[in-house]
């Protein structure tokens, strides 16, 4: 069983590269100007500070995810299971949703939208 | 403030705790500013590690003198404030590993000190000459 400390430890990780994408998102339609890009390329969500895996996504999927602050990108295999599920299986990635109580509070308190 | 659970090495016994709950022997406080310390050096390397991502993703797909909203990489690991500077900016700190740029003012590691600022920023060092993760 994961601790309460361990969870948040993941959680807040996992906000930071939600935040790092938000990032990388705004400053897109500068990448735009300088190169045709359907896709945005962001970085995997998840708990592990160490990632470096990189998640390929539309646009338009990357705005639906970020609408539910419960939401998070990460790359196959990277769920955390003890604090979220998966609710999308996507080419290259999947989304989870944040498990109620502690992990989705921590989830809305760090959305930055 | 609550006080950090560390774990014990053999044969330590805890001391009694005061009218707050909470124990207070000096070897007690050691441990617990140590842990404290570390996990504030844990948090900058988190965001260098961070700011690394960032930098290789928009790296070559921006204009040099175009600001990109870096993490600021103080010691708290909430923080969420930004640090706006060219990706040469961010390059030429970056390089020297035991160097952090963050808001000033904001929160550093034990031993930390301010070499430089960089418009609205400071560039903090460790003494100890630690490589920051980088």
């Amino acid at each position: 069983m994961m601790t309460d400390e361990r969870a948040r430890t993941i959680g807040l990780n996992e906000a930071l590269f939600r935040e790092v994408n938000e990032r990388i998102h705004e400053v897109g339609e500068d990448i735009d100007a300088v190169e045709d890009e359907p896709q945005l390329e962001l970085l995997c969500e998840c708990g592990d500070p160490n990632c470096t895996d990189p998640i390929i996504i539309a646009p338009s999927e990357y705005e639906r995810v970020r609408s539910d602050a419960a939401l998070f990108i990460v790359a196959e295999g990277h769920v955390a299971p003890d604090v979220e599920v998966v609710v999308a299986d996507r080419p290259g990635y999947q989304v989870v949703r944040k498990r109620s109580g502690a992990p989705e509070d921590l989830a809305e308190a760090t959305d930055p939208r | 403030m609550r006080r950090e659970t560390v774990a014990r090495p053999a044969g330590l016994r805890p001391s009694p705790p005061d009218a707050m709950g909470f124990s207070t022997s000096s070897r007690e406080q050691s441990f617990s500013v140590a842990t404290r310390n570390e996990r504030r050096e844990e948090n900058q390397r988190t965001f260098q590690r961070a700011n690394e991502r960032l930098h290789d993703v928009v790296e070559g797909r921006l204009p040099e003198d175009k600001p990109v909203p870096f993490l600021c990489e103080c010691a708290d690991l909430e923080c969420r404030e930004r640090v706006e500077v060219g990706l040469t900016q961010w390059e030429d700190v970056a390089e020297q590993t035991n160097l952090f740029l963050i808001v000033a003012g904001h929160p550093r590691t034990d031993g930390e000190t301010i070499v430089d600022t960089l418009g609205p920023y400071e560039i903090v060092q460790k003494s100890d000459g630690g490589d920051g993760g980088r």
